[in-house]
């Protein structure tokens, strides 16, 4: 038999909400008066309390059920006693009990649905409650028993509101009620709502949106405009049936609490989560143990948990509320020992999950890796009961809500920046600014287009910073009236400087044009396709697989690149059948070549394709099985599946039928696997129908394996994942950096580097042959392996990647030493060469960076300061206008112009100065090395002049006043090295909602000395990397 | 027997003659031998032109040969000189990528760094070559001497790929130039898809298997992925097709390519640079039409933005960097030598094919081959104006040996293309901003 309390509020000793009864205002009304109450310090009574002084709290009922067992001390309240009513429902009737104690039991909704009065809300609303479900629909009045009402006023449909579940699918529905013709449109929790656990959910609406709350995080949302429907006096609120249409559910629920306005992200976690475990602040405990957990600090957000649950004078039911995600955040963490403790001290063996043994935890979290690595169709439909999606892996709901707190807080700070643009930005702008800086002014870049707070928004981040830089240091020549005041530029830098980008990113999210109740998280995610594997891939794949090298000449052509400039984005990499063709005769060679190798060296090396001969096995077909087994495994990077397997071993049986040779037949099985999708394309079979989620460990790995080796996963990477040892930031920071030290990442300098640095093409070094008589083609191979060895030096052995920009030392060999007229080391190895001055080091003075920003026969400052500017600093240099006036070659022979005196005279123009003030500036500074990057005095027609003069009037002589320069410019040439690493990690273009993971990739290296291994770890485990998006 | 792909080689495999022989009896046309076919050629040289230079003075029959235009004089019979076609819609937006992606297909060029690649439609060689599927062992050629341009052009905001190709055989798939005359020759000429019976069994047996897996892994992947997939699909498709007319050709006892050239070609060797490598792959092209491989090809002598160096005829400059020379006058003379130097080769690839017989007149009367570049000037990169010639007499339909101005402005270069179209029976009222044959 259930009972049930109504709480009603009083505040300032006005009656906030009608009753049933008038009677029982009247008996309530001296209880609930804010002074002369005192409660418990307990810290669920202060958090029911702080409810009950909610100004616009409507109705606050607690249920209490025949079970009692521990009471809330001092908490006043009453008992309602439950009134049989008509034939079907319950009627809930205050009625005063007072002194009766208030047990915290739910009431157990199935048999009879619970009833009240309507509630009259308007323009805004919150609805909280916390339910446990059984995933079970029944049939009443005649309605499908595939979904069933939780919480309704009205009819939910053309009125009012309604939350329901379907079943079996467990998905939470929220929809607020609209008059005919248009019905409501339901907001779908994006995850399905776990069975036989407690569960906080909260729906909201601000007039504009309605969203729906699963344990305080967000977890759907919807445009709903226009007021509040409400509810004909005649109709209900009511607890498990909404009165037509839909059937009833079964389920608990142990309080519901509407109040008349919208609560923030933040107040609905705190709703959720306070009072629970004795801190009336357990949700800023969970938000700390997500910020820790997110900043790579799991011991610490351990520590944090572990006290939580220590402190706590658990109570049994908020022991089961909370021991589904905790427990399961602390198995993940791998404290079996202590949450086996905590669950035996608090269990009372309510709830099916309460005690295990720390034995069976591990046992089960073994078996949850090797669930993951299991095959797909496994994980396409996940065990209902299983849980949100977005918390898969526990620690991701701490992630998660420690995110959407970044955010909320945020859209805070973003509405203000919107306001500042308004008040002043725009203004300011305006009068300063738009006269040039516009459609008709023709100056880059259009600023008078930026009309709205919107607008500001929309232009995205990089345009603001390149603006900033702008003000900072390109003062235009230009006549008083249009230079900005002091103060209007120190209030526009802060205003830039003060960005809440995270909420941009959200409210860009916003701005796109996906279906928004499935993007929720979606800018993390970006956009990732199924692409062939590159030339490159290829041909390391083969090495590794096959230990064959295969030729430039039987690889197919280079690729073309997109995105940041690199070759490995999937829309700029095409199959043909020509291309096909070539790999086809590739794959024949290097296979053939492959089983050569096996047969000659049957007892010596391990074996690549015939790992497993018929003499061991007695039998050709078991020996085939076994050897494209494995085979398959490591070219696909998983294990085939069985249909898979089949096929190729029926083509195995047919070729062995028409050979009658093992080996042939196995050569041409081989072949299939290396000609089929699964080894060409890195694709990435979907798991959900649509959203985003966490790939599964093989393919995190393929990706892995791929961004720092650009080749497939070896073995013990492969066993990791099947194993489960690649789900724990731990584990992955482990292989990480095995991979890293492994010499397979040499691709980093090799592939990543050169395209980085626009190195990959030799050929394009042509020195002059007159004036540079000893450069031979081999000078451009040597310059190019010094780039690829000093950022496979930095990426690999954990430099600071300020020493890309800065080292103070040369990678070189002897060869080098001697070209650059250094005194070298005698050996042909290359290896660190501690300079005697700091005129050389970093990428600034590589020699192939150098010479291939210069013409033939002289250097170009203007190409030297480009290539500063777009690899270095992060800025765009636009193309030379096409009216631009004659470039003054040495007009009059009587009086030659140096270089620099045509390139000033040249600059003089208006139209030129704006690109070259700075461009040319920063490429006189490195006047000291010729156009084949050696130092030089002279440069022939007389002593080298290396000064320079910022716009800002900033003077600043040779290299060693470039690296001061640049010194200051160190955060802008991390923020755009992460952006490269990233693309290149990603296979993508960044787009504007990567921008957030930059972030978070400049905080890690600020924590780590800007040690590389921390930017590869940032990346590896960020969300996009370890996630994918699914289109619906 | 149910009948498969595997089952269909098998069985053509079993009525397959003996391995093919160099037959000096040449059959050079596999359908008709009365009629020789029509040869298209869509030739694309890089940055532009210097205008006063390539323009000549006067139009009409006896018009003077421009300077950059002087190497023409052996061959200025057989050519067109067509002055004042433009391309409109590169007027859009002007930039090395947008006037070079969209050379054949007129259309718009989507700006982008990766996404969506696109240049509004099939190219003019790709649409001839559907027109003609079937007909000759290769669809068609899609040739260059450069590799793609690497990077992103950071201020256009556009991927490179766009100035390092010109054919499109759909709105969205590109088909990257192959840049490797050993893989040409051994498309052409070669046997990369296993000579015996029992290789092709085994190659059929293959491509079985891997669309079979493809197929599988379709219907696993995302919407976006099944793109990249069907990419995959239709290559395979496409090379078995080509495997099933290569079966039938023996079956036929037609001969191969290389038995129809009066002399076995030989492989070319592997390293090549930029001018042996020009060569070769002209070499390769004149085989191919001659042989009757092919009917289509387009070839880019160079990349767009191409910085070759040209030492060898005593430039001291790069040609893109050339390209904006700003009006100087030293810089235009070397910009205009390096023009006319790909003149040149494109008149010797003419006069190659001028020594060709073929029926009453030559291989090259029997062509309609299409020389031309993105842009009229490289320092303004300006898609009006456009530097085309046109050579070859179409068997016999085209009058050549003019200069034929139009009004720039007015006349689309699509319209030549539409021409080009209609010769190969493609009745087409528009092609990209086309609307009337031009000649």
């Amino acid at each position: 038999m259930a009972r049930w309390t109504r709480i009603i509020p009083r505040r300032r000793g006005i009656t906030v909400l009608v009753t049933l009864l008038v009677i029982s205002v009247a008996v309530l009304a001296p209880r609930f008066r804010a002074d002369g109450i005192s409660y418990a310090s307990d810290a669920w009574t202060q958090h029911h309390r702080k409810k009950l002084f909610e100004p616009q709290l409507k109705r606050y009922y607690v249920f209490t059920a025949s079970d009692v067992q521990q009471p809330i001390p001092n908490l006043v309240s009453w008992n309602g006693a439950a009134q049989p009513g008509s034939s079907q429902y319950t009627r809930f009737t205050p009625v005063s009990v007072p002194g009766s104690e208030v047990g915290l039991r739910s009431v157990r909704v199935d048999d009879r649905p619970l009833e009240a009065s309507p509630v009259a809300l308007a323009d805004s609303l919150t609805i909280e409650f916390r339910i446990r479900h059984h995933s079970e629909g029944f049939v009443r009045g005649g309605n499908s028993p595939h979904s069933g009402t939780l919480v309704a006023m009205g009819d939910g449909v053309w009125n009012g509101f309604l939350f329901s579940l379907d079943f079996p699918s467990n998905m939470l529905s929220f929809q607020l009620g609209h008059p005919r013709p248009e019905p409501a449109r339901p907001v779908v929790a994006l995850s399905r709502l776990p069975a036989d656990v407690w569960t906080h959910i909260a729906g909201t609406w601000d007039g504009n949106e309605v969203r729906v709350y699963v344990n305080g995080l967000l977890a759907g949302r919807r445009n709903c405009t226009g007021p509040f429907f409400q509810v004909p006096n005649s109709s209900r609120l009511r607890i498990g049936y909404v009165g037509n249409g839909l059937g009833s559910a079964r389920f608990d629920i142990e309080h519901l609490a509407i109040f008349g306005r919208c609560f923030s992200d933040l107040e609905i976690l705190q709703t959720a989560w306070s009072g629970i475990h004795g801190h009336a602040d357990s949700a800023n405990s969970l938000l700390e143990a997500g910020r820790l957990l997110v900043s790579g600090r799991p011991q610490e957000a351990q520590q944090l948990l572990l006290q939580l649950v220590d402190d706590a004078p658990v109570h049994s039911l908020l022991r089961s509320i909370t021991e589904y995600r905790l427990g399961e955040c602390m198995r993940e963490l791998r404290l079996y020992e202590q949450s086996a403790r905590w669950f035996n001290s608090a269990a009372s063996g309510n709830s099916p999950r309460a005690i295990r043994s720390s034995a069976t935890l591990e046992q089960q979290s073994l078996q949850a890796g090797l669930h993951q690595s299991s095959t797909m169709e496994q994980r396409a439909d996940p065990n209902p009961a299983q849980g949100h999606a977005l918390w898969n892996q526990p620690s991701d709901f701490l992630r998660a809500i420690h995110d959407q707190h970044r955010r909320s807080e945020s859209f805070a700070m973003l509405e203000d920046w919107k306001l500042q643009f308004v008040q002043y930005i725009h203004p300011a702008l305006a009068r300063s600014c738009h006269s040039c800086h516009s459609d008709e002014g023709g100056c880059a870049p259009d600023i008078a287009g930026i009309q709205t707070a919107l607008d500001s928004v929309q232009v995205g981040d990089f345009f603001w910073r390149q603006l900033a830089k702008q003000v900072v240091e390109h003062q235009p020549p230009l006549p008083e009236s249009a230079l900005l005041t002091t103060n209007d530029r120190l209030r526009l830098l802060n205003w830039i400087e003060n960005r809440p980008r995270t909420a941009l990113c959200e409210e860009l999210a916003e701005d796109s044009d996906a279906p928004r109740h499935l993007e929720q998280e979606q800018w993390r995610v970006g956009f990732g396709m199924a692409r062939r594997l590159t030339r490159d891939e290829l041909r390391n794949s083969v090495r590794d697989l096959l230990g064959v090298q295969l030729s430039d000449d039987q690889l197919p052509p280079p690729e073309g690149s997109g995105g940041e400039g690199f070759d490995n984005v999937s829309s700029t990499l095409f199959t043909s059948s020509m291309l096909l063709e070539t790999w086809f005769q590739a794959v024949e060679s290097a296979v053939n070549a492959a089983i050569r190798e096996d047969l000659n060296n049957p007892a010596g090396q391990p074996r690549r394709i015939l790992s497993v001969l018929p003499a061991e096995t007695g039998d050709q077909l078991t020996a085939a099985t076994a050897c494209l087994k494995k085979f398959t495994g490591r070219a696909w990077r998983r294990l085939p599946d069985e249909a898979e397997l089949h096929r190729l071993l029926s083509l195995y049986r047919e070729a062995f039928h028409e050979t009658d040779d093992f080996s042939q037949a196995m050569a041409e099985a081989a072949r299939a696997v290396l000609l089929s999708p699964h080894f060409l394309l890195v694709s990435e079979p979907e798991l959900v129908d649509a959203g985003e989620y966490q790939l599964l460990p093989e393919q995190f790995a393929t990706r892995m394996a791929l961004f720092l080796w650009r080749s497939l996963p070896d073995d013990e990477l492969l066993n990791a994942a099947a194993s489960g040892k690649l789900l724990l930031p731990h584990d992955i920071r482990q292989q990480i950096r095995r991979m890293l030290r492994d010499p397979k990442s040499e691709s980093l300098g090799q592939d990543f580097g050169l395209q980085w640095l626009g190195l990959q093409r030799p050929e394009e070094m042509q020195p002059d042959p007159q004036s540079f008589p000893d450069w031979t083609p081999a000078t451009a191979q040597l310059l190019q392996e010094e780039a690829v060895q000093l950022v496979n030096h930095i990426l690999r052995r954990n430099r600071p990647l300020t020493e890309l920009l800065h080292a103070d030392y040369l990678i070189a060999n002897e060869q080098l030493a001697k070209y650059y007229e250094l005194p070298g080391s005698g050996s042909t190895e290359w290896g660190i060469l501690q300079l005697p001055d700091h005129k050389r080091g970093g990428i600034l003075t590589l020699g192939a960076v150098l010479t291939v920003t210069s013409r033939p026969s002289r250097t170009s400052p203007v190409l030297r300061g480009r290539w500063i500017l777009e690899n270095i600093l992060g800025e765009t240099v636009d193309m030379p206008p096409s009216d631009i006036p004659v470039f003054p070659e040495a007009a009059d022979p009587a009086a030659p112009m140096t270089l620099r005196e045509r390139l000033e005279q040249h600059r003089a123009d208006p139209g030129c100065f704006h690109c070259h003030e700075t461009m040319d500036q920063l490429g006189f500074a490195l006047e000291e090395f010729d156009p084949t990057g050696r130092l030089r005095d002279h440069d022939g027609t007389g002593p080298v002049d290396a000064s320079a003069i910022l716009p800002a009037g900033e003077t600043f002589h040779g290299i060693s006043g470039l690296r001061e320069v640049l010194r200051d410019k160190q955060q802008d040439f991390l923020r755009l090295f992460c952006r490269r690493l990233l693309a290149y990690a990603l296979g993508r273009g960044i787009d504007r909602f990567d921008e957030c993971v930059l972030d978070r990739c400049l905080e890690a290296l600020a924590d780590e000395e800007n040690r590389a291994d921390a930017l590869f770890e940032e990346i590896i485990l960020s969300f996009p990397f370890r996630h994918r998006y699914a289109l619906p | 027997m149910k009948i498969t792909r595997r089952n269909l080689l098998r069985g053509l495999n079993v009525t397959l003659p003996l391995p093919w022989m160099p037959s000096l009896l040449a059959r050079p046309f596999t359908r008709s031998s009365d009629t020789p076919p029509l040869r298209s050629v869509f030739m694309y040289f890089p940055n532009g032109v210097w205008e006063q230079s390539w323009t000549p003075s006067q139009e009409g029959a006896d018009y003077p040969l421009s300077e950059t235009l002087q190497p023409l004089a052996p061959v200025r019979s057989d050519v067109l000189v067509l002055t004042g076609l433009d391309k409109v819609i590169s007027r859009e937006y002007i930039s090395h990528q947008t006037n070079t992606a969209n050379f054949l297909t007129g259309l718009r060029v989507h700006r982008t760094t990766g996404k969506q690649l696109s240049a509004g439609g099939i190219s003019v060689d790709q649409l001839i070559a559907s027109q003609l599927e079937g007909q000759t062992p290769i669809r068609n050629l899609v040739l260059g001497v450069e590799p793609v341009d690497p990077g992103v052009d950071r201020a256009n905001k556009t991927t490179t790929l766009y100035h390092s190709l010109i054919s499109w055989q759909s709105t969205y798939r590109p088909v990257l130039p192959e840049i490797s005359p050993r893989a040409v020759f051994d498309l052409l000429f070669g046997k990369p898809l296993g000579t015996t019976p029992q290789a092709r069994r085994a190659t059929g047996r293959l491509l079985d298997l891997v669309m079979q897996d493809a197929q599988d892994l379709r219907r696993k992947l995302g919407r976006d992925d099944r793109v990249k997939l069907d990419e995959y699909l239709a290559s395979v498709e496409s090379v078995e097709s080509r495997i099933r007319r290569v079966e039938r050709a023996a079956e036929d006892g037609t001969p191969p390519p290389a038995a129809r050239l009066p002399v076995p070609p030989q492989p070319p060797p592997s390293h090549l640079e930029f001018t042996d490598r020009m060569d070769a792959m002209l070499d390769l092209l004149v085989m191919a039409l001659q042989s009757d491989a092919t009917r289509v090809a387009s070839m880019m002598l160079a990349n767009d933005v191409s910085n070759q160096t040209f030492g060898f005829i005593d430039v001291p400059y790069a040609h893109h960097e050339v390209s904006h020379h700003q009006n100087d006058p030293g810089k235009i003379q070397a910009y205009e030598r390096i023009t006319r130097w790909y003149v040149e080769q494109f008149v010797s690839f003419l006069q190659k094919l001028k020594s060709i017989p073929e029926a009453d007149g030559t291989l090259l009367d029997n062509s309609q081959i299409l020389f031309g570049s993105g842009m009229s000037d490289g320092n303004r990169h300006d898609p009006d104006n456009l530097p085309i010639l046109l050579a070859g007499r179409a068997a016999g339909t085209l009058t050549s040996g003019r200069h034929l101005g139009f009004r720039s402005g007015d006349t689309p270069l699509c319209n030549l293309y539409l021409s080009m179209l209609h010769r190969n029976a493609i009745r087409a009222d528009r092609f990209g901003d086309g609307t009337e044959p031009l000649l």
